[in-house]
């Protein structure tokens, strides 16, 4: 009886779902105290539009948020997509894969349109 | 034995849907993981700031206006409470995954966590320092 080792995409997703898990622990939940609950609900003063703009525009800032952005959906696209098989869906684990990263994928590109474009 | 694509087979003993009902270690396993989608959501929700602002006051201030109410308030206190379990679950796998060898000793478990939390204060600092001042 021969194994023959099957060729995986694991590695290709590791990199950007364990550097994005990093990413998501250090700063998704000063995003979602700030934007989600501080600023819209008062507790603190509205930087308002003009100085949150001229803070998007510091090239390091545009490079920050989009690898946040990117590495936050590749992370949940690959946790999603193994606990999803985990609860019983075994039999979609190829479809489960497919519309996982590409979603991830698909956001990412928005991302990059919205924070990149001039 | 292998399959067509050369993997061996993957063979499933039929078990039901809510076998992580069963153990308070499943529940906390599949809540853990469950966190991710708060995070793609956090992710979401980082480019509409981003977007919003971009666009002008009149934008941004319809933003805050969505931003504020109940169901989205609701929705990010949940959300951060699934973040800072990310957070936590995911410093305690570094103290595991990573190692790390400062001249041939490696560096404790603890030491490792340690750095990660000091890693998330000044991050988060920094962020809230740039975004409020």
């Amino acid at each position: 009886m021969s194994v023959a080792r099957g060729i995986s995409n694991e590695p290709i997703w590791w990199w950007p779902f364990s550097g994005g898990g990093m990413f998501a622990a250090l700063f998704v939940p000063i995003h979602l105290v700030l934007f989600g609950l501080a600023i819209p609900q008062g507790w603190v003063a509205d930087p308002g539009a003009a100085q949150l703009t001229a803070l998007f525009e510091f090239p390091l800032v545009r490079l920050y948020l989009f690898v946040f952005v990117a590495g936050c959906l590749i992370h949940a696209a690959h946790r999603l997509r193994y606990l999803l098989v985990e609860l019983g869906l075994h039999a979609l684990g190829g479809v489960l894969a497919f519309v996982s990263y590409g979603l991830a994928l698909a956001g990412s590109a928005w991302a990059a349109w919205v924070i990149f474009t001039p | 034995m292998t399959t067509r694509s050369g993997r061996p087979p993957m063979l499933h003993r039929p078990h039901s849907v809510l076998w992580w009902t069963k153990k308070r270690n499943y529940v906390v396993y599949v809540l853990r993981e469950l966190s991710s989608v708060f995070v793609g959501l956090a992710a979401l929700g980082t480019v509409l700031v981003v977007h919003n602002a971009r666009q002008g006051e009149a934008a941004w201030r319809a933003f805050l206006e969505v931003a504020s109410s109940p169901i989205v308030a609701v929705l990010s206190v949940v959300g951060l409470a699934f973040a800072l379990l990310h957070t936590l679950t995911f410093f305690g796998a570094a103290r595991l995954a990573l190692v790390i060898r400062v001249g041939g000793k490696k560096v404790p478990g603890d030491v490792v966590v340690y750095g990660h939390v000091a890693a998330w204060v000044v991050g988060t600092a920094v962020i809230a320092w740039g975004v409020l001042r």
